[in-house]
């Protein structure tokens, strides 16, 4: 019976113990819902570089927006970083970021890519595009996303469900361009023409594409060059026979969504997360985030990478991005009602 | 001193376990807080748009899981319990596998066989076959998938069951003239109907709280509505409201189960001795058998286990296994700490209920369950609000000893604590029908020829109750290695286990990575699983 008590203590003792972690030194504290490797071999290349240790946390950006609420002044975040701009507009508005000013940063991103009140920057880029069978569709059919709509694509679109940020946000841009009744009859325009009720990921539209339960398919860009780079010599297959298409480029612009960072409200490492945004925006980062994950560099002096290029250039949405955080609930709204599963 | 509290019922278990018994609660508290709050206008909305096909989709899909599930679960436990079969001890470990396998992974394996250029549409390819389609990611393919992999949770129940059944009921009913079939049906089942139920409201607990699965399928369900009304409306108390509605959900089922048990436990046999050796079955019944049981174990244990196999090996292994030892390690300490924690708060609950079946003990043991009732994302952030709370009171004693300001919060307790009450309604479900089992006949003696409590429990109670807390000890120990929702959020900084790579990587979209860390999922619950079961048949055949 000791030993079992005694086991008891030490459990409890060893728990204890973990709690403890020392704070001492630079470090800088990250709430991230980018859970890619390459962006660890980013950080760690950071500490390399100056000394500064880099703790992360990874979760749902949501929750992790929570998480920082309930801390308030505690928090022992210094950065959020997330792969949606609607995410750090709401942190924003509800009081968890602060605007930061760095002239390298100021210099790394272009202004359309930082928030007007220096609440958050960019760091990386990727499109939301439409993707078609090369073999059944041919480019000049395309040209907006409104036009995917029309009776002719009856049956022919796949899209992911609206559970999705990604589609939230699109949404969301719409409601900011065009209104919220134009926006509400597109989607239930795509709703009426989809091959098939929403199921699978971006990678699975893309297969569906393929294998002919549709035509077209609205996608990240990001999960074209995922495909191309796959390990599976199929899927690399599946994104051969698909071309990507930027939408309304003699209109408003094809739809972009951001990863990027802001500074927490309590930042005890206000100088460490400055630092850090100015290495990742910085050229060697952004050439490894453009190169390693496919998504589009911010900083104008870095090439996008060959395979980005080779879908070619585009005129992006002219819209302050913020506006996609702002009209997020308004869309999550319209999608219920219309029925976008 | 122990007497003197006695006197006034307050002995020192009931004081720990009423303290246990206030943590669990915990949670539940700051839901009717909230649910105080008049409901938003964002309410308004789900309740006119959206709320009634959650409703449906996730009834639908509870009942036909339980079908599968249930069906699936009486039909292996009958026959691995009544019949001998060659390599019992192998099927009987296969049977229990598929439960190492979270529906989760499971729903990316058979999307990833199923849908256009997946495994099948490339086998087919291989052989000049024309692909057919078959749409996995939908209702249809969600029950199909909830039911094979969480058959065993039926079957652990029941198979104790069959197993504790006296043979002469079955043999009395064979001589007043029965057929075998009609015996179990109108017999066996209606008798076995209290465990058959108390499985399937596992099952049908963790399909109402699964979100991965219904998230891929594109399933509406009523957890796909708490998340969305959550973050996409950002409306906490609308999300709440939800939760509640699942929990008076569960509540309601968790009656049922107290119905159906309560009137199981007047037939319920005692004996235990005269069960009878295992026979030998028919030559229609052993072909049935073998071509179900086989069919089965392909489909929940050999396709799966290829299919992660496969994708592993495709896998890029640039930075996979990147601290690989730790993630590893973090897993097994949860695991177990968790494990622990689970089953000694279940032996002092239960013991309690037993010594003491007053009103009292009597609402302690049903509450031991609630934590599982609770949506985890909501349990997540009730634990942490109050872990801040208590954190922030505490302020004056960190600044004197030099600790961080959230040091509870920000660390790995907060996540034992959050799983162990999460889980406790698994292990305790098993711990207490232990006891029921037990009586307190032995407990009397012993203390009447000496004993202390301690002893007591350590040389009568505990050698009696082992089987059940082995039971408790691998379905809490597996649901925790599993456990992703209250994992992502509590868990410290840098802090990863092996569930929340698969769903770092999954949610990225890779899979081939993602499946590397899912089959380590499964091999440590294997493992576990086949330690536990031998220790479960060692103590059997004592």
């Amino acid at each position: 019976m000791k030993k079992f008590v005694f086991a008891i203590f030490v459990l409890v003792a060893s728990i204890g113990l973990a709690g403890c972690s020392q704070d001492t030194g630079d470090i800088v504290n990250i709430y991230t819902d980018r859970h890619y490797d390459t962006d660890q071999v980013l950080y760690d290349k950071f500490t390399e570089e100056t000394g500064i240790t880099v703790n992360v946390l990874k979760a749902g950006s949501d929750e992790l927006l929570e998480k920082l609420e309930n801390e308030g002044k505690d928090t022992q975040a210094d950065l959020l970083i997330t792969s949606d701009v609607g995410r750090l507009y709401r942190a924003g508005t509800r009081g968890l970021t602060q605007p930061f000013v760095s002239a390298v940063v100021e210099e790394n991103v272009p202004k359309h890519l930082r928030a007007t009140d220096n609440m958050w920057t960019a760091l990386t880029v990727r499109a939301r595009i439409i993707a078609y069978s090369l073999e059944r569709v041919q480019p000049q059919e395309l040209s907006t996303y409104e036009a995917l709509t029309d009776p002719e694509w009856e049956g022919r679109v796949l899209v992911r469900s609206s559970g999705n940020i990604y589609n939230q946000s699109l949404l969301a841009s719409f409601i900011a361009l065009n209104g919220e009744e134009a926006s509400k009859t597109w989607a239930q325009g795509i709703v009426k023409n989809m091959a098939r009720s929403p199921e699978g990921n971006d990678r699975d539209q893309m297969k569906a594409v393929v294998a002919g339960d549709g035509d077209v398919a609205i996608v990240n860009t990001y999960y074209v060059g995922k495909l191309l780079n796959s390990s599976d010599k199929y899927e690399v297959e599946v994104g051969e026979k698909i071309g990507v298409f930027f939408p309304n480029q003699e209109t408003n612009g094809t739809h972009i969504n951001i990863s990027g960072a802001a500074l927490t409200q309590h930042a005890k490492h206000k100088e460490a997360a400055i630092a850090l945004l100015e290495f990742l925006t910085g050229e060697k980062a952004q050439s490894d985030y453009a190169n390693a994950n496919y998504e589009y560099p911010v900083n104008p002096s870095v090439e996008p990478s060959e395979l980005l290029q080779s879908f070619g250039d585009f005129d992006i949405q002219e819209i302050d991005l913020s506006l996609l955080g702002e009209y997020n609930e308004e869309a999550v709204k319209i999608f219920n009602e219309i029925g976008w599963k | 001193m122990f007497i003197k509290f006695k006197d006034r019922g307050l002995s020192p278990l009931f004081i720990i376990v009423s303290i246990i018994i206030a943590c669990i609660v915990l949670p539940s508290v700051f839901i009717f807080v909230r649910l105080i709050h008049p409901p938003t206008q964002a309410w308004q909305h789900i309740k006119e748009f959206v709320l009634l096909d959650y409703i449906k989709n996730s009834l639908i899909l509870v009942l036909g899981t339980s079908v599968v599930a249930g069906i699936l679960g009486v039909f292996f436990a009958w026959s691995v319990s009544r019949y001998s079969w060659r390599w019992n001890g192998v099927l009987e470990i296969l049977l229990f596998l598929p439960m190492a396998i979270p529906p989760y992974i499971a729903g990316y394996v058979y999307g990833g066989i199923f849908t256009p250029f997946g495994t099948l549409d490339r086998i087919l390819d291989r052989l000049n076959i024309t692909p057919i389609r078959i749409d996995i990611l939908s209702m249809g393919g969600a029950i199909f998938v909830f039911g094979i992999f969480l058959m065993p949770y039926v079957m652990l129940v029941t198979k104790g069951f069959f197993e504790r059944m006296p043979k002469n009921i079955e043999e009395s009913s064979l001589l007043l003239g029965k057929t075998p079939t009609q015996t179990f049906f109108r017999v066996i089942l209606p008798m076995a109907r209290g465990a058959l139920v108390g499985g399937i409201v596992l099952v049908m607990l963790e399909v109402l709280n699964d979100f991965g699965l219904v998230e891929y399928f594109g399933i509406k369900t009523f957890s796909t509505a708490i998340y969305t009304t959550w973050f996409g409306l950002s409306d906490v108390d609308s999300a709440i409201r939800l939760a509640a509605s699942l929990m008076s959900l569960v509540i309601i089922i968790l009656l049922i189960e107290q119905f159906f048990r309560g009137r199981g436990k007047l037939s319920q046999p005692r004996a235990v001795a005269d069960r009878g050796k295992k026979r030998k079955a028919s030559r229609g019944y052993t072909l049935i058998f073998y071509g179900v049981t086989s069919l089965y174990i392909a489909v929940a244990v050999v396709i799966p286990m290829l299919q992660l196999l496969w994708w592993s090996l495709i896998a890029k292994q640039t930075s996979v296994m990147r601290r690989f030892v730790s993630i590893m390690a973090n897993t097994l300490f949860v695991g177990v700490l968790v494990t622990v924690f689970v089953i000694i708060s279940g032996i002092l609950i239960g013991n309690l209920h037993r010594l003491k079946p007053g009103f009292l003990s009597k609402i302690y043991s049903r509450i031991v369950i609630l934590g599982y009732s609770i949506p985890a994302s909501i349990i997540a952030i009730a634990v942490f609000v109050s872990f801040v709370a208590l954190d922030r009171s505490l302020a004056g004693i960190y600044n004197t000893l030099g600790l961080k300001s959230l040091f509870l919060s920000g660390s790995v307790i907060v996540l034992v604590f959050a799983l162990t009450i999460r889980f406790m309604a698994i292990g305790y479900n098993n711990i207490e029908s232990g006891f029921s089992k037990m009586g307190k006949n032995y407990y009397e003696a012993s203390k009447l020829l000496g004993r202390g409590e301690w002893q007591t429990f350590y040389y009568v109670d505990y050698p009696m109750l082992k089987p059940a807390l082995v039971s408790a000890a691998i379905l809490t120990f597996v649901d925790v290695i599993k456990e992703l929702p209250l994992t992502l959020i509590l868990r410290p900084f840098n802090f990863d286990t092996l569930a929340t790579r698969v769903f770092t990587y999954a949610g990225d979209e890779m899979i081939h990575e993602a499946s590397v860390y899912s089959l380590l999922i499964v091999g440590v619950s294997m493992i576990a699983l086949i330690i536990l079961m031998r220790i479960k048949n060692g103590v059997k055949h004592d």
